[in-house]
C-alpha cells in the first residue's frame, strides 16, 4: 500500500482512473473481436481481425504502461511542470523509489490480461510476441526514463518492435522458414530476464537518479 | 533579533552565474520580501532554501535547529510555493488534494478546498474541474497557494506570489499572509519573492535586496526607510548634489535619487528636497545603484 | 484608528500619535492592553515591523510597557505630568495666539475680551 500511495502521488489519482479506464476498454475490444474471431466462418475476417486487432490493442496496452511508468520520472525531469513540487516534499527519492517499482507491478497486470485474454481468444503466435515486446519496452523505459530525450527512446522503441514484429512475420508467412520454437523460447527468457534487471537496476539507482542535479 | 533562518556562505555554482556567497537571517514572526529584479537570483535561493536544489557551499540553519533540509521532519514545516508550474501540468484539483495528502502530514483537505472556493478557483468537487494546463496563470498560482496555506507549518516560503494575481488578489494574499503571522503570534514567518513590490509594500517587515546574485542591502523596512532618503530638485542644482547620490534620474526638468539620509542636511543647504521613501522606491534606487556599479 | 498612508509623517508616528492621545485622555485606560502588533497590523493592513515600531516608541516614552507573553499594558499616567503637558501645550498655542494678534493688530485687552467670549461658548 506503501508502495502504491508513492505512485498514486507521481500519478495523480485522476490521470492514475483515466489509465485503468482506457485499459479496460481496451480489453473489452480485444476481448470482443477475440469472441467475433472465435464465433465467425469468414475466414477474411478472421484473418483481417488477428492481424490487426492484437497489435492495435497491443500498441494501447503499451502506451498505458509507457504512461504509468513515465509518469513518476516526471518527478526528475526538470523540464515537467510539477518539478518543484516533487523536489520540495519529504523523502522524494523514497517515493521514487517505490513509485518506480509499484508503477512496474501495477502495468505488469495489463500486460498479462493481454496476454490471457489474447492468447486464449486468438490463440496466435503473435500475442506471445506482443506480450514480450511489451515487457521489453517497459524494461527499456526503466532504464532510459530519466534520459531528457525522449526521442531517442521512441527511435529504440520503433527499432525493436520492428525486430519483434518481423519475428512474429517470420514466423507466420509463408514464404519464411518456420523457425524452430527453441528461438522463440529463448528469445522470451530473454526479454524476461532483460525485464527483471532493468527492474533491478532502477530500483537500485533510484536514489541516485534522484539526488542528481544539473 | 530573533532570526528562524541563518545563512553563512551559501553558493551554487552555474556555468554562467553563480549565487552567494550569502550571508543573511530571516527574522522570526515577520514577512520578509527578498527583491530584485529578473536574473537576479531570487528563485534560486529560495530553491535553495527549500531543498529543490542543493547548495555547493555555505550552511543554513532553520528553527535555530535544522542543518540538513532533507531532513522529513523540516520540510514538514517549511510550506513552499513556486513561481509557477509548481504542479504537473495535466492535474486537476483532485489531484492536488491527494497528493498533499500522501505527501504531508498535515495538510488539511477541507481547508484546501474552502480555500479554493475562496479564492474563486475549482475545487476538487467542482463538477468538470479543468486541468492545471487549461487554467490561466492567476488561477494556477491561486490553487497553488490554496495548497500551501491548507496546510500546518511554520515557515512560508513563497516564490513570487503575486507575479501572476490581479490588484485585489494581491491584496487578499497580503491579508493572508498578515493572518498567518497573526496566528503564529510571533513563532511564524514568511519569506516571499518579488520583482515588484508596489503591491506587497504594507505586507514586508523586512527587505533583502538582491542583483546578480549577491544581496546588497537588508534590514527591516522601518529602519532602511530611515537610513535612506529620496533627493529631488531641480536640474540647474544637480551637479552640487549628485556626488552625495546613491542612484540617479536625472532630465532636464529635475534630478532625483536615493541618498543616505546622512546627508539630508547638505541636500536641504543646496536647495533640494528630501523625502522618506516608499520601500517601492527604495527599490528602485538600490536597483538602479546595484546597476551602475556593476 | 485613522492613519495616512501617503502622509509626510511616517504611519508608525501616526499610530504611536493616536494612541498617546487615547491613553492621556483617559479613553484606553491603565492597566488595559493594546491590541497584539499583529493583530493590529492586520486590521490596519499594514506590516508588523510598523505596529511594532510604534509600540516601541510609545513605551521609550513610558506611556506602555511590554509583558512577556500578553503583549503590551497602558502604564499609569502620572497626571501631574500629564497636566504639565498638557500646560505646556497650551503656552504653546497661547503664544501662536499673541504672535496672530501683533499681525492682526489685535490690543492686549482685545485679546483678553475674544479669550473670555471663547471661553463662555
Amino acid at each position: 500500500m506503501k508502495y502504491f500511495n508513492s505512485y498514486k502521488l507521481f500519478h495523480g489519482i485522476n490521470q492514475f482512473r483515466n489509465t485503468v479506464i482506457l485499459i479496460l476498454i481496451n480489453l473489452v475490444i480485444l476481448a470482443g473481436t477475440g469472441v467475433a474471431v472465435r464465433v465467425s466462418d469468414s475466414e477474411a475476417f478472421c484473418g483481417f481481425m488477428t492481424g490487426s486487432m492484437p497489435l492495435i490493442c497491443g500498441a494501447l496496452v503499451a502506451a498505458a504502461c509507457y504512461a504509468m511508468i513515465c509518469n513518476v520520472f516526471s518527478g526528475v525531469m526538470r523540464t515537467n511542470s510539477g518539478y518543484r513540487f516533487f523536489r520540495s516534499i519529504a523523502d522524494g527519492a523514497e517515493h521514487f523509489r517505490r513509485g518506480i517499482i509499484a508503477a512496474n507491478m501495477l502495468s505488469l497486470i495489463p500486460i498479462a490480461l493481454y496476454a490471457a485474454v489474447g492468447g486464449v481468444l486468438f490463440q496466435h503466435f503473435i500475442i506471445i510476441i506482443m506480450t514480450v515486446t511489451l515487457l521489453f519496452m517497459n524494461g527499456l523505459v526503466n532504464l532510459t526514463g530519466h534520459i531528457k530525450a525522449p526521442w531517442l527512446r521512441i527511435a529504440v522503441f520503433a527499432v525493436i518492435g520492428f525486430a519483434y514484429g518481423f519475428y512474429a512475420g517470420a514466423n507466420d508467412s509463408e514464404g519464411f522458414v518456420e523457425l524452430p520454437f527453441n528461438v522463440t523460447v529463448i528469445v522470451c527468457a530473454v526479454t524476461a530476464v532483460f525485464y527483471i534487471i532493468s527492474l533491478i537496476v532502477v530500483a537500485v539507482r533510484a536514489e541516485k537518479l534522484w539526488n542528481k542535479e544539473d | 533579533m530573533d532570526t528562524i533562518l541563518t545563512s553563512k556562505g551559501l553558493t551554487k555554482k552555474y556555468s554562467k552565474f553563480t549565487l552567494g556567497a550569502l550571508d543573511f537571517e530571516l527574522p522570526k514572526g515577520f514577512a520578509t520580501a527578498l527583491i530584485g529584479a529578473n536574473g537576479a537570483g531570487k528563485t534560486t535561493l529560495i530553491d535553495l532554501l527549500c531543498g529543490v536544489i542543493h547548495a555547493n557551499a555555505g550552511e543554513v540553519t532553520y528553527f535555530g535547529e535544522y542543518k540538513d533540509i532533507d531532513s522529513a521532519a523540516l520540510r514538514e514545516r517549511i510550506g513552499y510555493c513556486a513561481a509557477q508550474g509548481f504542479f504537473p501540468a495535466a492535474w486537476k484539483a483532485r489531484d492536488i488534494a491527494e497528493a498533499m495528502s500522501l505527501a504531508y502530514e498535515k495538510f488539511d483537505r477541507e481547508r484546501f478546498n474552502a480555500l479554493c472556493r475562496e479564492l474563486e478557483v475549482d475545487d476538487e468537487h467542482t463538477p468538470k474541474s479543468q486541468p492545471m494546463y487549461k487554467q490561466s496563470d492567476g488561477n494556477r498560482m491561486r490553487t497553488a497557494l490554496a495548497a500551501v496555506f491548507a496546510r500546518e507549518t511554520d515557515l512560508l516560503i513563497l516564490d513570487e506570489p503575486g507575479s501572476s494575481l490581479d490588484p485585489l488578489m494581491r491584496d487578499r494574499l497580503c491579508d493572508r499572509m498578515r493572518g498567518y503571522l497573526e496566528d503564529g503570534d510571533g513563532e511564524k514567518s514568511i519569506l516571499f519573492s518579488t520583482h515588484n513590490i508596489a503591491d506587497m509594500e504594507n505586507a514586508a517587515d523586512y527587505a533583502i535586496f538582491m542583483d546578480k546574485g549577491r544581496i546588497i542591502e537588508q534590514g527591516f523596512v522601518e529602519d532602511l526607510k530611515d537610513k535612506y532618503v529620496i533627493v529631488r530638485g531641480d536640474a540647474a542644482d544637480y551637479d552640487s548634489s549628485r556626488a552625495l547620490m546613491l542612484s540617479h534620474n536625472v532630465n532636464k526638468t529635475m534630478f532625483e535619487g536615493l541618498a543616505l539620509a546622512a546627508h539630508k542636511n547638505r541636500f536641504e543647504a543646496e536647495g533640494a528636497v528630501c523625502e522618506r521613501p516608499t520601500l517601492q522606491q527604495l527599490s528602485i534606487g538600490m536597483l538602479k545603484y546595484a546597476e551602475e556599479q556593476r | 484608528m485613522k492613519i495616512l498612508q501617503n502622509s509626510d509623517v511616517p504611519i508608525y508616528k501616526q499610530i504611536a500619535a493616536q494612541f498617546k492621545d487615547d491613553i492621556m485622555n483617559g479613553v484606553i485606560a491603565e492597566g488595559e492592553y493594546l491590541p497584539s502588533i499583529r493583530g493590529l497590523a492586520k486590521d490596519l493592513k499594514i506590516s508588523v515591523i510598523t505596529t511594532m515600531k510604534a509600540y516601541e516608541q510609545l513605551s521609550e516614552e513610558g506611556l506602555i510597557s511590554p509583558v512577556q507573553g500578553k503583549g503590551y499594558i497602558i502604564n499609569p499616567q502620572d497626571r501631574e505630568m500629564v497636566r504639565e503637558q498638557h500646560l505646556r501645550l497650551l503656552e504653546q498655542h497661547l503664544q501662536n495666539a499673541m504672535e496672530s494678534a501683533k499681525l492682526a493688530g489685535v490690543s492686549r485687552e482685545e485679546l483678553i475680551k475674544m479669550i473670555t467670549v471663547l471661553y463662555e461658548i
